[in-house]
């Protein structure tokens, strides 16, 4: 017996998207007049105080205002999509309809992927077009360059976003589970950076955070298409870079990752995991490591802040395992593999304790550790309150060496305040990677090293090219004189004669300019040119040491106090007017 | 034709399906027969390409059942509970159906709607279990399925619309050589209907035949005498199972239908009748011959 039928040719993956879109027609509508509303909505309704609010914040204010709120937005949206286009997962009688359609679970993914995308970017463009609309009719509001970017950004983080929170919805069983691991672990991740920073800040010798940010941007997309936002302002403000470009091809690639591994994953998935917390282990495991991690340290914490007590530890101990007994329990439903849950717990405390033991021990020769003088491509040195990159960087090597030869290293802060300076090295070094070291050091032990450092012609570069004087216009200074503050207009000629006077002082002083702890400054300040068409302000702070004798004398030789008291009675008398 | 082959499923540690080699003949009505968490289910759920096999295979045509989309555009399956999308009512469920399956037919779907009458543009949340049930069937059947796999077929329909149902898939077998898989904890509701019954317990496959050949030659035989006989009497034939009410004996007995009723008639009884046994009396006695806690198979 043959079976009669009238086979028709369809192409259930690309239906499967329209009708997914047509069934979210209603949410797509909304959002649609959601982005309207917003804009053009709010910008025409708002024009006169947009136009204030460009004068008076520089530099693409506008556009970085709209491309961060509809980014943020936009991807937050697209996760959204993807927890409702794929709540089937999580039901039995939904699973069962969903994948027996004669769709392949790629294409099953895919499809439903795709139009949560779809739907998403619709309000999007509609944001973009109506912004892009508004900018030809008034051409103050930002450039298009600027607002191409934006987009190709906003698209991209959109992008990262959605394919990453695919591997969670697949990973979990049920909507609150999802909910539970996206949210909640993507915040643990993110709080464990934090956590670790903060014990090593206080147990490892030399240790700087700045690797912290550099592993969550590697480690946590979220963090990851945060700083991606903060290149897209960079971008419109200065135009592309090497670090944007870096930026959009290595997001290229975690999209392909983020959905390959989607897809691998859902091509293992068991259906019949629907309905139970998670569908893979790894993701109850690893939530719970970060939940006993974060419940570890916030326990601790409320019982003795100092990460070096005894106090502490028996609490975070005590705080990790309940910690990841709760979140055992709320997972499982119940006090089924509550062991689990303990160990769990046990493993989280016990990687909280590693990461103390290895800070206290000096971190594997972390706190020891310099680069070879060969090796170095360039030393910035954080002092004074200055970043001074040195090219030549003997003067930072012995700086550095000093500090940890001689025993200047206060890390429990036991010299007083005006004693002590933080002194931190970041090197790059001629492979590409960099290094950073950060010391609380007692002055009086290495003085004579800082003070190459603060007299160096490196200092005096850096200071030259913050000012750049050269395309540098409308010079102010601001000076704390005899309990008053007094703020100057002065000319290039002035400026310039200003610094080098400084300078002289700087050469002239010797090691007791640190023991000056009355901290007076002179701040000079102004406007340069930049490539782009605004201006772009700067301002650096000079210490002003009572011995600086050139430095008061130039004070008093410009009537400076006497003509900033003329401009203020100006400005007054403007002001009335 | 459905092939399976070592077919094995666990959830978790449980284990659904053990070692299940089975085969389903094209253009008939199989019964899959057991008690709740017995395996029919899953065993469905592996036919339609919604699990996936922990060890062996599950084949149609000697293609592989799961992630096969050529296969799966050929099943219709009929979960235990009907699932439609949310807010959507019967017409956008059919559309949905339509754009997915290629051998949808509205004509069908029409017809069916006359069959069982539902308004097609209300809210499939407002109905009944049993018009979700009805919703579900029409869905199922107007993809003109080659396979038609139902959980639970008739569970949450009215004693009509059963009826309707088992002709619709009698009708769809008949005339267009549809293979319609039922499976059903009740085997009354099965008898009438299906070619070939699999009765499945724990997992393993404890029987499986034609109805025909499961009844075979076993007859319920009920003889009134003046004085019962002593049972020894009847030692000449195969009896399953006795029992005596008064001068009433019923017996289960195997054997040429003729042949027992010349003994008994040489026994010269005040009444006696030969009775077909309804399959699931077949099962119950084959069950307990082979030792199975049959209260607990047939629930």
């Amino acid at each position: 017996m043959t079976l009669k039928t009238s086979s028709r040719k369809i192409n259930p993956f690309w239906n499967m998207i329209g009708f997914t879109l047509r069934k979210n027609i209603g949410i797509i509508i909304v959002l649609c007049i959601a982005a309207l509303l917003y804009c053009p909505g709010s910008y025409i309704i708002n024009y006169e105080d947009l136009l204030v609010s460009v004068q008076n914040n520089r530099n693409n204010y506008l556009l970085e205002n709209f491309g961060n709120i509809v980014t943020v937005l936009s991807a937050i949206i697209a996760v959204l999509f993807n927890m409702l286009n794929f709540g089937f997962l999580y039901k039995k009688s939904s699973s069962d309809v969903f994948h027996s359609f004669p769709l392949t679970r790629s294409e099953l993914l895919l499809s439903r992927l795709l139009s949560g995308i779809a739907a998403t970017l619709i309000p999007t463009l509609i944001c973009y077009t109506s912004f892009g609309i508004l900018m030809a009719f008034n051409s103050w509001m930002a450039t298009f360059t600027g607002l191409f970017w934006y987009l190709l950004h906003t698209i991209i983080i959109t992008l990262v976003c959605s394919s990453f929170s695919m591997i969670f919805v697949i990973c979990a069983g049920g909507e609150f589970d999802l909910c539970v691991s996206l949210i909640g672990g993507n915040l643990a991740l993110i709080a464990v950076g934090w956590i670790f920073e903060s014990i090593l800040s206080e147990t490892l010798v030399g240790f700087s955070g700045y690797r912290t940010s550099e592993i969550m941007y590697n480690l946590s997309p979220p963090y990851y298409c945060g700083v991606g936002l903060g290149l897209a302002n960079d971008i419109a403000k200065y135009g592309i870079n090497g670090q944007s470009i870096e930026f959009l091809i290595r997001s290229a690639v975690y999209i392909i990752v983020f959905t390959v591994a989607s897809l691998l994953l859902y091509n293992r998935r068991k259906a019949e995991k629907g309905g139970t917390a998670y569908a893979y282990k790894f993701m109850y495991l690893g939530c719970s490591l970060l939940a006993g991690i974060c419940g570890g340290y916030l326990v601790g914490m409320l019982f003795n802040s100092n990460v070096t007590s005894f106090a502490f530890w028996f609490f975070a101990v005590v705080g990790s395992v309940l910690t990841a007994v709760v979140y055992g329990t709320v997972t499982n439903r119940g006090f089924k593999g509550i062991w689990r849950s303990v160990i769990m717990g046990g493993i989280s405390a016990v990687v909280l304790i590693s990461v103390a033991i290895s800070g206290v021990t000096g971190g594997f020769g972390y706190t020891n550790r310099i680069p070879e003088s060969s090796k170095i491509k360039n030393v910035s040195v954080s002092a004074f309150d200055e970043n001074i990159t040195f090219y030549e960087p003997q003067k930072a090597l012995d700086l550095h060496k000093a500090i940890l030869d001689t025993n200047a290293i206060d890390f429990n802060y036991s010299v007083p305040y005006s004693q002590r300076q933080t002194i931190r090295f970041y090197y790059e070094l001629q492979n590409g990677s960099t290094m950073q070291r950060e010391f609380t050091v007692v002055e009086s032990k290495v003085s004579d090293e800082l003070l190459k450092i603060y007299k160096s012609e490196d200092r005096l570069k850096m200071i030259n090219e913050h000012i750049d004087i050269v395309n540098a216009e409308q010079f102010n200074l601001y000076f704390y004189h005899n309990d008053e503050y007094y703020s100057v207009n002065i000319s290039k000629s002035e400026a310039d004669e200003f610094i080098k006077i400084y300078w002289q002082d700087v050469q002239n002083s010797d090691a007791s300019v640190f023991e000056e702890k009355e901290y007076r400054f002179i701040e000079l300040s102004g406007y340069r040119k930049r490539d782009t068409n605004r201006d772009d302000y700067f301002q650096f702070q000079f210490e002003w040491q009572s011995s600086f004798a050139n430095t008061n004398q130039f004070i008093e030789s410009h009537n400076l106090i006497e003509r900033a008291k003329e401009q203020q009675q100006q400005n007054e008398a403007y002001e009335k007017y | 034709m459905i092939i399976a082959k070592a077919l094995t499923k666990k959830f978790d540690e449980k284990i659904a399906l053990d070692n299940i080699t089975m085969t389903i003949a094209d253009g008939c009505i199989f019964g899959l027969v057991g008690s709740n968490g017995s395996g029919k289910s899953t065993l469905l759920r592996l036919i339609a390409g919604v699990y996936m096999a922990d060890d062996g295979e599950i084949c149609i045509d000697g293609e592989n059942c799961f992630n096969n989309p050529n296969i799966k555009s050929q099943i219709a399956f009929l979960g235990d509970t009907p699932y439609f999308l949310p807010q959507s009512n019967l017409k956008e469920m059919a559309d949905l159906y339509n754009s997915m399956y290629p051998n949808f037919d509205y004509k069908i779907y029409n017809h069916l709607l006359t069959v069982f009458p539902l308004n097609q543009k209300a809210r499939l949340s407002t109905f009944s279990k049993g018009m979700q049930r009805q919703a579900a069937l029409i869905l199922a059947l107007a993809t003109n399925p080659r396979y038609l796999l139902m959980d639970e077929a008739f569970d949450g329909l009215d004693v009509v619309m059963r009826r309707v149902l088992a002709n619709i898939v009698m009708d769809g077998v008949e005339k267009r050589g549809m293979t319609a898989i039922i499976a059903s904890h009740n085997l009354r509701e099965l008898e009438n209907v299906c070619d070939n019954v699999c009765v499945i317990h724990g997992g393993k496959i404890i029987s499986n035949g034609s109805v025909e050949s499961l009844r075979g030659n076993m007859h319920k035989l009920q003889v009134a005498f003046s004085e019962v006989p002593e049972m020894s009497v009847f030692n000449s034939l195969y009896v399953m199972k006795a029992e005596r009410t008064g001068s009433l004996l019923s017996l289960v007995v195997k054997g040429n239908e003729d042949e027992i009723m010349q003994f008994v008639n040489s026994l010269s009884p005040l009444y006696a009748e030969i009775i077909e046994p309804t399959l699931e009396e077949v099962f119950v006695y084959e069950l307990e011959v082979v030792g199975y806690d049959v209260k607990n198979i047939l629930s």
